[in-house]
């Protein structure tokens, strides 16, 4: 992949060959078919032997390893409580991570000139909303703000033995593998926190902790899946955060001439 | 001679008991260790061997530094390829049915839920508790059988010198 920095994802599937993403399309990189056991040892290497711990991330349909993360599909495992695992797995899709070098300087300049903004991220998947939230992380964590971080499926932190792999700056405290309504309870009542940080809101849950971060006047920054704002206020999940402008920084990632585009708008109250 | 020699292979079999018995002692409580670890908090194994290495003795403490010094090639090897080299590495000495017993675990590790793996590691330490009693049950015997050989063997001598 080295050849390839420009490469998004790995997709390996069962009897077929390697495909690497790149600019969207797929592109086969190896000249051997993958077998099963190709994807049982990468598992096993992923999870350190260890199914058993990864088993709630895999449920989610994929776990972090040194902050690559591994979508997995294969034949599901239920039991009365719904899914428990898979008995043998048929598609890897490793997302290969992208460590933003900064924003563009506008963009970093609009952003650190209202810190205390509750920030929306808005990108189509695989465009970098994840990095771009690190990168806010990271610079407001720089100043000295307090940014607790909520890292539901430890994306943003690649959390290892405690520690994050990716740099979040000085001031960051990271709660991993709490889904983002107990998260935000536990983050307000324990950590004291100026800004709280999360990936990917989606569920009514999770508008629920949106509403209960901004509720407490603490900061909130946070990304969804979507193309743009008029995208997001038809989507009935987020338009009672529109209507409340819980937002009032919106910044717009999408893909412009093979590299990425930021657009930063405030929103008038 | 002979004497000497009847009397080096008895003290080589007291210090093998002595090695067996602790072997066994301290895999007992390693297994009870990792049982404990894994329904308590399910520990990934790596998680796993950090815990043990402090509490692990004798023919156990070799395994579990075994264990996290292939970890890493984890990806080249398979799990149950680590354990069964570290296993046989760590009991060269153990016997065979227990030796394939403890080595069936890698198989189970990591692989199935904890409820399965905890119940793979209750089977093998009630097999290897049951060889510890049965060691310690026969070691006087052993004792006994190991002192006396140089003893007799000594006797024959002087009598036959007579």
């Amino acid at each position: 992949m080295r050849e390839h920095p420009e490469a998004e994802e790995i997709r390996l599937r069962n009897g077929v060959l390697p495909h690497v993403v790149i600019a969207g399309r797929e592109l086969p990189f190896y000249n051997r078919p993958i077998c099963s056991h190709d994807l049982a040892k990468i598992l096993e290497k992923a999870t350190g032997a260890s199914l058993h711990a990864a088993a709630p991330a895999l449920c989610n349909g994929f776990l972090s390893y040194h902050g690559l993360r591994i979508g997995v599909c294969g034949e599901a495992i239920h039991d009365h409580d719904g899914l428990v695992g898979f008995r043998s797995f048929s598609s890897l899709a490793i997302r290969i991570p992208h460590a933003l070098n900064g924003l563009d300087q506008a963009t970093a300049d609009k952003f650190l000139a209202y810190p205390g903004n509750n920030t929306l991220i808005i990108a189509p998947p695989g465009v970098g909303k994840t990095s771009c939230l690190r990168e806010l992380i990271r610079l407001a964590s720089g100043q000295g703000t307090r940014v607790a971080v909520i890292d539901e499926r430890n994306e943003i932190s690649a959390s290892e033995g405690g520690a994050p792999q990716f740099d979040l700056g000085p001031c960051a405290d990271v709660l991993v593998w709490v889904e983002k309504l107990s998260a935000a309870m536990m983050l307000l009542r324990g950590m004291n926190p100026q800004v709280i940080a999360m990936d990917e809101i989606s569920s009514p849950t999770d508008i629920e902790a949106v509403q209960n971060i901004t509720g407490c006047g603490v900061t909130l920054y946070a990304t969804a899946h979507g193309k743009n704002v008029e995208d997001m206020k038809t989507r009935p999940v987020y338009q009672a955060l529109f209507r409340q402008k819980v937002f009032k920084s919106i910044l717009t990632i999408s893909l412009y001439n093979g590299g990425r585009k930021y657009l930063m708008e405030l929103v008038e109250a | 001679m002979i004497v000497l020699a009847s009397i080096v292979f008895s003290l080589q079999g007291l210090r093998s008991d002595n090695r067996n018995v602790q072997d066994l002692s301290s895999l007992c409580l390693l297994l009870e260790l990792m049982q404990g670890e894994l329904e308590a908090k399910a520990s990934p194994l790596p998680e796993l061997f950090d815990y043990l290495e402090p509490y692990a003795t004798a023919g156990s403490a070799h395994l579990v530094q075994q264990m996290k010094r292939k970890l890493p090639d984890l990806g080249n090897v398979t799990f149950s390829q680590i354990w069964e080299s570290c296993v046989k590495e760590s009991f060269s000495t153990m016997d065979k049915p227990l030796l394939r017993e403890l080595l069936s675990l890698g198989a189970v590790l990591g692989r199935y839920d904890t409820t399965r793996q905890c119940e793979a590691i209750r089977t093998c330490l009630a097999a290897v508790r049951a060889r510890l009693e049965e060691a310690v049950k026969n070691r006087p015997q052993r004792y006994k059988l190991l002192l006396g050989l140089p003893m007799t063997a000594g006797t024959l001598l002087i009598l036959l010198l007579i």
